[in-house]
């Protein structure tokens, strides 16, 4: 799971709540007489305020890079939303020189999700590497249905699926984050 | 059946060392952050605002600098409202402008700080390298499951799953049901023990009579 997007969020989302909350009730406290009566009446535009944006050669040209940062930022926040930081994936330690070989991600994934799938009570798993090629993570997808007992399944998925990719990768640790969704029992499947 | 992945590797004499005992707090901890909302849509919705304001004003404000002004939008048909008798800070429109945007800040400030609810329970486990975590409906299918497996009961009605809390309302067609509720709670409290949602919730069982 990207915690990366989710850690932005909450920070962005927290600052500009706080701009807008201040902005906004400095507003209300203003029309409202906290600066006394005078200035609540106020147009929001006075003179004075036109003249100094116009005097100040840096007026405009500031508020158009706050604008552009602004968007920029939208953007990439925007962006982080979609990021998956999906692994394509993996290049082994090559023990020679010149050798050195590849694992698409593809393959790696499938060996794990047909051994979950093995299991008693799983319906069907989907494995996933994130991370970057020195940290992977695995994240699986499992849909059990009521026969499956979580205990033993969470038992061979530590035991048994993850510390056998751990080897094949040539990782100490594979941080694995797993889902389980529970689906309705697939008759088909009790017959082998 | 088990041993593909022993082919991926030249050689598999080395297995993965034990994992180091990490478990307790620190994997309790990992389990509860991985599933943690993410607050997407919200994100989505206020990085959405801030880049059509900042696209607005910047487009506005370059063009009107570098001597053409594009007027998406009339602003010296805003400029004569600020200035004029409907622009003071006291009047309806402002007021009005201004409750929003701090309505908005508000609802902004309160997703970012609010956890959010996750939409998988997290599970107890005995390493921070392994975090699993059971959609709702998986989890109260379980304490469904464990309750109907009481003696007595003849049906679960809901299954209300909160932060600390799981409310089982079952029925029985007994008149008296005497200890059932009891055992209710027995039997849902062992299935919990066995899954180890987190963080820890207490069972509430209510038995409903019905006529059968």
């Amino acid at each position: 799971m990207d915690r990366r997007a989710a850690r932005l969020n909450r920070i962005a989302l927290t600052v500009l709540g706080l701009v807008l909350l201040g902005a906004g009730g400095a507003a209300l406290a203003r029309a409202l007489g906290a600066w006394g009566g005078g200035r609540a009446s106020e147009p929001l535009l006075t003179g004075q305020v036109r003249r100094f944006a116009a005097d100040q050669g840096w007026f405009w040209p500031l508020l158009a890079a706050i604008a552009v940062v602004l968007t920029l930022f939208g953007l990439y926040w925007l962006v982080a939303q979609g990021r998956s930081h999906r692994l394509p994936g993996l290049n082994l330690a090559p023990d020679d020189a010149d050798g050195k070989t590849r694992l698409s991600a593809g393959a790696i994934t499938n060996v794990v999700q047909d051994e979950i799938e093995e299991y008693p009570g799983v319906n069907g798993a989907r494995a996933r590497l994130m991370g970057t090629a020195d940290r992977p993570r695995l994240r699986l997808n499992v849909s059990y249905s009521h026969r499956a007992d979580l205990a033993a399944l969470r038992t061979r998925i530590g035991e048994e699926a993850v510390p056998r990719l751990c080897a094949a990768l040539e990782h100490d640790s594979l941080p694995t984050v797993v889902r389980l969704r529970l689906v309705p029992a697939k008759e088909s499947r009790t017959v082998v | 059946m088990t041993t593909h992945a022993g082919h991926l590797r030249r050689s598999s004499a080395r297995t993965a060392p034990a994992k180091p005992a990490a478990g307790g707090r620190a994997a309790d901890r990992a389990a509860l952050r991985a599933f943690r909302s993410r607050r997407v849509w919200p994100a989505l919705v206020a990085a959405v605002l801030l880049v059509v304001a900042g696209a607005l004003t910047a487009i506005e404000v370059i063009s009107a600098l570098v001597g053409s002004p594009m007027k998406l939008i009339d602003y010296p048909r805003v400029t004569r409202w600020a200035a004029g008798g409907g622009g003071a800070w006291n009047a309806w429109g402002p007021l009005a402008i201004a409750s929003a945007l701090a309505l908005l800040g508000l609802i902004f400030l309160f997703a970012g700080l609010v956890p959010g609810r996750s939409r998988l329970v997290p599970l107890r486990g005995d390493s921070r390298d392994l975090v699993l975590g059971v959609t709702r409906r998986g989890f109260t299918g379980a304490v469904s499951a464990a309750a109907m497996e009481t003696d007595g009961v003849t049906g679960v009605r809901k299954v209300k799953l909160r932060r600390h809390k799981v409310v089982v309302r079952a029925e029985t067609g007994m008149r008296s049901p005497g200890d059932l509720e009891e055992r209710v709670r027995e039997a849902v409290e062992r299935s919990l023990e066995r899954l180890g949602p987190l963080p820890d919730r207490d069972v509430k069982v209510r038995i409903a009579h019905r006529e059968g």
